[in-house]
């Protein structure tokens, strides 16, 4: 809770719980907008079914104007955001591995555990392939580190390098983000295919 | 109006409201008005050059002193052991490991009081801990450390005890502000405190 | 449409009002700390007794921390009496944000009068100025207070003694 509750020293055990209690809202949040189904998660790819494009870029959004209204209001520090670090190379690498892993099995690692909380097997799987590519990755490292390491440009955030303000490029993200939905409406309408259900 | 309608334009209001956001400090943390007003006429922030000499002498980890005097003036002489954050820099972030640490003293002096007591309200104000002011800056000092002398024929235990110690804080300022520059940033950069980290990520 | 929709858009609407009014409602900053601190080496802090004008009692309004009038100081006509709980009243902010008004700090304690003058000037106060003291014993002023009064002279057998200085 280190941005918000800077007033008070909240103890350890306060801030881990706020964790947890943020994180089941996390997956409930998942579960109820329908990620456990494995043929939605797919549909983003094949483009019948554009609803995590929606649901993320929407949370990336309410996100985004709250942290800047409540740091207009004095609520939250942000510097003490954390901003994740930019290795190109490795962010791209990384990136279509990740993104043929979801493809070919319907989930990423949030939505598998929501999935597997439900109960399917095919998520377990997932999860247990997911383990599997962790171990790999730690026993090989010596191998890719270089790859790991290159190109490291530190803290980057994405209004600095464009030179914009925060503000100015939320509102850019928004504009975006609205035209993608548009597109994401019509992709639907074109790519359709009825015979895949949208139950689980 | 659909909903596809209405939610577009909702985002799109939302967002040039932030986009006109006016640019400000990031104020989260900094002491309201009323806290800040609590403070003023309150002398407890006050530390006397005695104090500050035993705390030298003694080689206290729990305080920082803090001039903020220009470097040519640092440079020209100071007490030893301080740091020199210039007050004009005093918000920049690069001092900040110095100044926002909350089991330090920070102590804050110059030649007279007032620009220490400027130092003392802006590290206040933004939320920095323990700050306090060298009463009397180093005219104070000079008065009362480098030009004390005992005059009269008998002196108390404890009159003593504060002329020794003014004694061997005036040997020790002299020693230390005598030596030449290169030997002296030695010793001044090896009291850089730890800086407070960014806690968070994979990193 | 907007019996579904009537919570959301009344919510948006209410932030909308909070982020307009917010520096007209607010008892807090005018100046950002780093604005306070650029003021500093701009503006000039302290006014002697010669320049003030009691006659044109309109635009000198004097904050007087000391709690009674001054001996030696004329009698203003708009002196308001204040100890530092009453710098954040409505009537003071009041007064404080009139810039026509020029303000004086009186106060008998050079700390005193340096953290009012900061607090007020954050607040939004000027022209803001501090009355400067004169000291009867040595005529040293508030307006001088960092001026070293003593040189140093570096003893230059320290250094002869040897290695063995710390």
């Amino acid at each position: 809770m280190g941005p918000i509750l800077i007033h008070s020293d909240a103890s350890t055990w306060i801030n881990l719980l706020t964790g947890f209690l943020i994180g089941i809202g996390f997956g409930f949040a998942l579960e109820q907008a329908g990620f456990s189904s494995s043929r939605k998660l797919a549909g983003m790819f094949y483009g019948y079914d554009t609803t995590v494009l929606k649901v993320f870029f929407t949370a990336a959004i309410v996100a985004m104007i709250g942290s800047q209204l409540l740091k207009f209001f004095g609520l939250i520090d942000m510097d003490l955001v954390f901003v994740n670090h930019y290795y190109p190379y490795a962010a791209i690498t990384g990136g279509v591995i990740m993104g043929a892993g979801f493809v070919m099995g319907g989930f990423c690692p949030g939505t598998g555990i929501s999935a597997f909380s439900i109960g399917k097997m095919d998520a377990l799987v997932f999860l247990i392939g997911g383990f599997v590519g962790a171990f790999l990755f730690a026993e090989t490292f010596p191998l890719i580190q270089k790859l790991y390491m290159a190109g490291y440009k530190g803290p980057v955030k994405l209004s600095e390098s464009l030179g914009v303000s925060d503000g100015v490029f939320i509102f850019l993200v928004i504009i975006v983000a609205l035209v993608m939905f548009w597109l994401a409406e019509k992709a639907e309408v074109k790519f359709k295919r009825p015979d895949i259900t949208s139950e689980l | 109006m659909n909903f596809r309608t209405t939610f577009s334009i909702i985002l799109i209001f939302l967002g040039i409201l932030v986009a006109l956001l006016p640019e400000q400090d990031n104020h989260a943390g900094h002491l309201k008005p009323r806290t800040l007003a609590n403070f003023i006429g309150n002398t407890d922030m006050f530390i006397t050059v005695d104090q500050v000499a035993r705390m030298v002498l003694d080689e206290d980890s729990t305080m920082l002193l803090i001039d903020v005097r220009t470097p040519e003036a640092y440079r020209n002489m100071n007490i030893p052991g301080s740091v020199n954050i210039p007050l004009q820099q005093i918000l920049n972030p690069d001092y900040e490991g110095y100044l926002n640490q909350p089991n330090t003293k920070n102590i804050f002096y110059s030649n007279g009081d007032m620009f220490a007591l400027e130092a003392w309200m802006l590290a206040t104000r933004v939320g920095y801990v323990n700050n306090f002011v060298m009463g009397g800056g180093l005219n104070e000092w000079y008065q009362t450390i480098m030009l004390s002398e005992f005059s009269g024929d008998q002196i108390s235990p404890k009159e003593n005890a504060t002329f020794e110690l003014r004694y061997k804080a005036r040997k020790f300022f002299n020693q230390m502000n005598s030596l030449p520059d290169s030997l002296k940033t030695g010793f001044l950069l090896a009291k850089k405190s730890k800086e407070r980290e960014l806690v968070g990520g994979c990193e | 449409m907007v019996k579904k929709y009537g919570f959301l858009v009344a919510f948006i609407l209410l932030v909308t009002l909070m982020v307009l009014l917010r520096p007209r409602l607010s008892t807090g900053y005018v100046m950002d700390a780093t604005d306070i601190l650029n003021q500093l080496n701009a503006e000039e802090i302290f006014v002697s007794m010669e320049a003030l004008d009691p006659s044109g009692a309109d635009a000198l309004f004097v904050l007087n921390f000391t709690g009674t009038v001054a001996s030696g100081l004329p009698e203003f006509q708009n002196t308001v009496f204040m100890d530092r709980d009453d710098i954040i009243t409505r009537k003071v902010r009041n007064i404080v944000r009139d810039t026509g008004l020029v303000k004086v700090i009186v106060s008998d304690n050079l700390a005193e009068a340096i953290q009012s003058w900061m607090l007020i000037r954050q607040l939004g106060g000027r022209p803001l100025y501090i009355l400067d003291k004169v000291n009867s014993l040595a005529d040293s002023v508030w307006r001088d207070n960092e001026v070293l009064r003593y040189s140093f002279k570096p003893d230059s057998t320290v250094f002869k003694q040897g290695r063995n200085t710390p």
